[in-house]
């Protein structure tokens, strides 16, 4: 890629803070991404890390009180979102930027039936790209559209299908649906929060498998939010690593899993083997994400770290590079640097 | 759906049989003096023996309320000892107004409720929300016969804008009698100026009886608006890139219609059998003026048909509710 | 959580519900609302600029004044001041209203508490009949028997709590059958205590606060009923004051002689605005699930 073409995606010093009743919580302090088309980023960390909160952020569907984003950008294509009026972002949203939701068994309207549902998607994007749907009546085209997307994702006699009302799909062919809604507006950008996590295990490897085989057809931009390294060591191309609302790990996957340099890093990987421990567990580290009412200043991580030193504690360490597009915000990076 | 239907249509059979016993027990175990009232003070002993015999109000309770019963089976709801008329062939008369003033008043309640409902939920918590609530709380303190008063003081008498009470000008004409609803009937007939004249004539009561369920209906339509707020369809629907009118009418609107069908079911039966003061005030001739000239002669037939009309009208609003939720929800299934 | 497993204790819980109340604006106007209904009741007699008309007095040669310093509300056919009337009417609307929801409340509950608790073909029965009085249309139902037992305050009341316990016996019976479940009514039917120790010492306490809720809520309805009743002219006996009286006379005078009707038109609204306010307030702060 030529240097001076901006990345797909970029995501600058993004901060969040939440009005909660306690008092404002710092949720996101100083998130970095780049994300070039063709790349699979996965997105990990704990619950409460706010890697669904980066992800809402991205479209800009986070509300507004009582979020506030204090500081960052948010840029697609080099054009910052952050500064674009509702009405413009919401041209972006389905058009340019497809996002899929956590639970597939109430991301669908269910007084809605499938077809219509697809359809209505596609005709509000044909709204901001006429040539989605080529000539014709538009509802008829997007009828069309909507069938061929439903096939495309794996979903037998689509045509029929069409008809369908959500609760007669199972929990896979749900996602497979909001996977075709979520790529009917042909967009660059797809953020995927969680999409296998309330599959059965055999569906979750098929749904995953869809995903990457779509973004590879297209070349899309991908981020995927989990949990589970497992995902990202099976479907991803690119790793950042979240804890309490900054990434402190980021690289290529082949990098980053063969050389964490972070403890938490470390940690979340140890909780792989296990494939059915239950979500959010982490044997290898007690002790949960902060407080983010009352964040200490420094590595917000050192609480729960082995390696905290008393310089951990006074100042947050800053993404440093380790080479090879890996990079890691500790004081004490575990492996040594490439050379 | 047919079983649910057939069941729900056989079940009608013991209810009937029971309000009719309810209303007996009542109508006839208080004390009261009917036969004296509907004969007149200076009937003579005889007269009233002779009126009794043929009301066969001087036979047992127990076998009133028998006779009653089998004659329910063939439509006959026994006889007014007011109007001499079959209780049955009264309320046909009667029963066509109240229903029109009902489904206007209902009609009305529906059409602003809803959307204001769901615009108040938009808004939550701001100022426009704040002070429907209020409003909303404030319209259902309203007595409807003094707001129908007041009504009357404002639009008919001060602005003259309405007329003051009934159904149709006095030199009016009604229209060829088809459905009942002269609305409905003077339109059938093409007959435009009646129509205008009924309308006139409706608008007042209609409004007076339409203010208590619009602010219920808006209450309900607004907190199942934002209970669909937070789900997580709401949320893709907007991450999808819908425009915002197709989010608010077919998935939030869509979704909290539903958990209000109920009280636009409860609240049409309810206003059947309350429609009794709006009709005093503006001299509507319909069921409440009807039941209440018989209550007050202690005429007990009409009252126990009054009862069981409109009671079957609940009950057939409501089985519509249910059927008309399966409509919107699809996940309904009827057992 | 940890905490989570531990039984909610009530008395814990009872400050944080009226922290809520108090922070709800709308609410406290509602309780102000309502206490100034109550004061008028104990002392709405004592109030009144004219308590000589209160008793009765009439006043021909002041028939129909219009509003003024003397008379903020006019005076009526008789004369008689229409704000002393109103003020001294709270007493029959608010202890009316009261005593039907009470009446009505504590029936319903019974029988509800009754048929949630023995189950079986009594609950049947009793929800059965409780089903078929939720049909019969309240307000024909209270007219036909206070007409028939004539006008009285008791009749009134009498007449309108015939129609008014359905709504409680399904709601206490609804609170039972989910009281039942819980470990603490189990523990205690262990341990061998009688069926009557039970439903009186564990289930019903746990069901007061929606049954407090439903009956705030209803006394701005009642008051309207009692209202209505006497509007149509079936209420307590004409020398008493009562608002729905007073509206039903006013009615006749209309148009030019307006301002009789205002004051208790006004009393009513502003009764049953009180005790909507303060009823939904309650709700929001007991009952935060919300129900109806």
């Amino acid at each position: 890629m030529p240097p001076l073409m901006p990345p797909l995606l970029e995501i600058r010093d993004l901060h969040l803070t939440m009005a909660t009743r306690d008092g404002p919580a710092q949720v996101l302090t100083g998130v970095a991404l780049r994300i070039a088309r063709g790349e699979i980023w996965g997105l990990v960390g704990e619950s409460g890390c706010g890697k669904t909160l980066t992800g809402l952020s991205v479209p800009r569907l986070v509300p507004c009180p009582p979020a506030h984003y204090p500081a960052g950008e948010v840029r697609l294509d080099g054009e910052d979102l952050m500064a674009l009026s509702e009405r413009r972002m919401r041209a972006l949203r389905g058009r340019r930027i497809g996002m899929i939701l956590q639970d597939p068994a109430t991301s669908l309207n269910p007084t809605m039936r499938i077809g219509d549902q697809l359809a209505d998607v596609a005709l509000a994007a044909a709204r901001h790209d006429p040539a989605l749907l080529g000539p014709g009546p538009a509802r008829t085209a997007a009828r069309a559209l909507a069938a061929t997307m439903l096939d495309r994702v794996g979903i037998a006699s689509a045509r029929q299908r069409l008809s369908a009302w959500p609760h007669e799909f199972s929990g896979g062919m749900r996602q497979r649906v909001l996977i075709a809604m979520a790529l009917i507006g042909a967009p660059d950008l797809l953020i995927a929060d969680e999409p296998t996590s309330a599959l059965d295990v055999p569906v979750q490897a098929q749904i995953l498998a869809l995903m990457q085989g779509m973004a590879a057809d297209r070349g899309l931009g991908m981020i995927l939010i989990t949990h589970s390294m497992g995902v990202v060591a099976r479907a991803c191309s690119h790793v950042a690593v979240m804890y309490a609302g900054s990434i402190v790990e980021t690289g290529p996957v082949v990098e980053v899993l063969d050389r964490p340099a972070h403890p938490y890093t470390r940690a979340l990987m140890a909780a792989v083997p296990g494939r059915h421990t239950p979500r959010g567990t982490l044997r290898a580290l007690p002790g949960t994400v902060p407080d983010l009412l009352a964040a200490p200043p420094g590595c917000r991580f050192a609480p729960r770290c082995p390696r905290a030193t008393p310089a951990c504690r006074a100042a947050r360490p800053p993404l440093r590079p380790l080479g090879a597009g890996h990079a890691v915000a500790c004081a004490h990076p575990d492996a040594p640097a490439h050379g | 759906m047919l079983r649910f239907l057939l069941r729900r249509l056989l079940m009608l059979g013991p209810v009937l049989v029971g309000l009719t016993a309810i209303m007996f027990v009542i109508a006839r175990l208080l004390p009261g003096d009917p036969v004296g009232l509907a004969a007149g003070p200076n009937a003579t002993q005889a007269e009233r023996a002779a009126l009794a015999q043929e009301f066969g109000l001087d036979r047992p309770v127990w076998d009133q309320y028998l006779s009653y019963v089998a004659g329910l089976a063939r439509g006959d709801l026994g006889r007014s000892l007011m109007t001499r008329h079959p209780v049955a062939e009264d309320i046909a008369i009667y029963l066509p107004a109240t229903l029109e003033l009902v489904l206007a008043a209902m009609a009305l309640a529906i059409a602003l409720g809803l959307p204001l409902g769901l615009l108040t939920a938009l808004w939550q918590n701001r100022w426009p929300d704040r002070l429907g609530q209020v409003l909303a709380i404030g319209a259902i303190s309203v007595p409807r016969f003094f707001l129908g008063l007041l009504l009357q003081l404002v639009f008919a008498m001060w602005l003259m804008w309405l007329p003051l009470g009934g159904q149709l000008p006095v030199v009016t004409l009604p229209p060829p009698r088809v459905t009942g609803l002269v609305t409905l009937d003077a339109a059938l007939a093409g007959d435009w100026a009646t129509l205008g004249a009924a309308c006139r004539h409706l608008a007042l009561p209609a409004l007076a009886l339409a203010l208590s369920p619009l602010a219920a209906i808006l209450r309900m339509m607004r907190a199942s608006a934002i209970e669909v707020m937070a789900q997580d369809y709401v949320t893709a629907a907007r991450a999808l890139g819908l425009p915002r009118r197709k989010i608010l009418i077919k998935t939030i609107g869509r979704n909290a219609v539903s958990a209000t069908l109920t009280v636009i079911g409860l609240y049409f039966g309810w206003l059947l059998g309350g429609t009794v003061l709006v009709e005093t005030v503006f001299d509507w001739p319909g069921l409440g003026l009807y039941a209440t000239r018989a209550i007050l002669s202690q005429d007990m037939m009409p009252v126990i048909g009054v009862a069981l009309v409109t009671g079957l009208i609940f009950i057939a609003v409501n089985l519509a509710v249910d059927l008309a939720y399966g409509l919107i929800d699809p996940r309904v299934r009827y057992e | 959580m940890t905490a989570g497993t531990r039984l909610p204790r009530p008395a814990a819980r009872r400050p944080r519900a009226l922290r809520r109340f108090g922070r709800n604006r709308l609410s406290l106007l509602g309780a102000g609302l309502v206490a100034l209904v109550l004061a008028l009741a104990l002392f709405g007699p004592l109030l009144a600029p004219y308590p000589a008309h209160v008793a009765g007095g009439i006043d021909t040669a002041a028939r129909f004044q219009p509003p003024s310093a003397a008379h903020p509300f006019g005076t009526n056919e008789l004369g008689q001041d229409v704000l002393s009337l109103t003020l001294a009417g709270a007493r029959v609307s608010v202890l009316a209203g009261f005593s039907v929801v009470l009446i009505g409340g504590t029936t319903g509950t019974l029988i509800g508490g009754i048929a949630g608790f023995l189950g079986g073909w009594i609950d049947e029965i009793l929800m059965r009949l409780t089903d078929l009085m939720l049909i019969v249309p309240n307000l024909i139902l209270a007219m036909t028997v206070a007409a028939v037992l004539g006008p009285g305050f008791q009749n009134m009341v009498l007449a309108l709590a015939l129609g008014w316990w359905p709504g409680y016996a399904r709601l206490l019976r609804g609170e039972v059958l989910a009281a039942r479940e819980r470990p603490h009514v189990t523990a205690a039917r262990a341990m061998g205590a009688s069926q009557a120790r039970v439903l009186v010492r564990h289930i019903l306490p746990n069901c007061v606060s929606p049954v407090i809720v439903k009956m705030s809520l209803d006394m701005g309805f009642a008051i309207l009923m009692v209202a209505g009743l006497g509007f149509i002219g079936i209420g307590v006996r004409p020398p008493v004051p009562e608002w729905g009286t007073m509206l039903a006379t006013a009615r006749a005078y209309m148009p030019d002689m307006w301002w009789v009707a205002m004051a208790p038109g006004l009393a009513i609204f502003v009764a049953v605005f009180g005790f909507n306010l303060l009823g939904d307030g309650l709700r929001d702060s007991l009952d935060p699930r919300g129900g109806r």
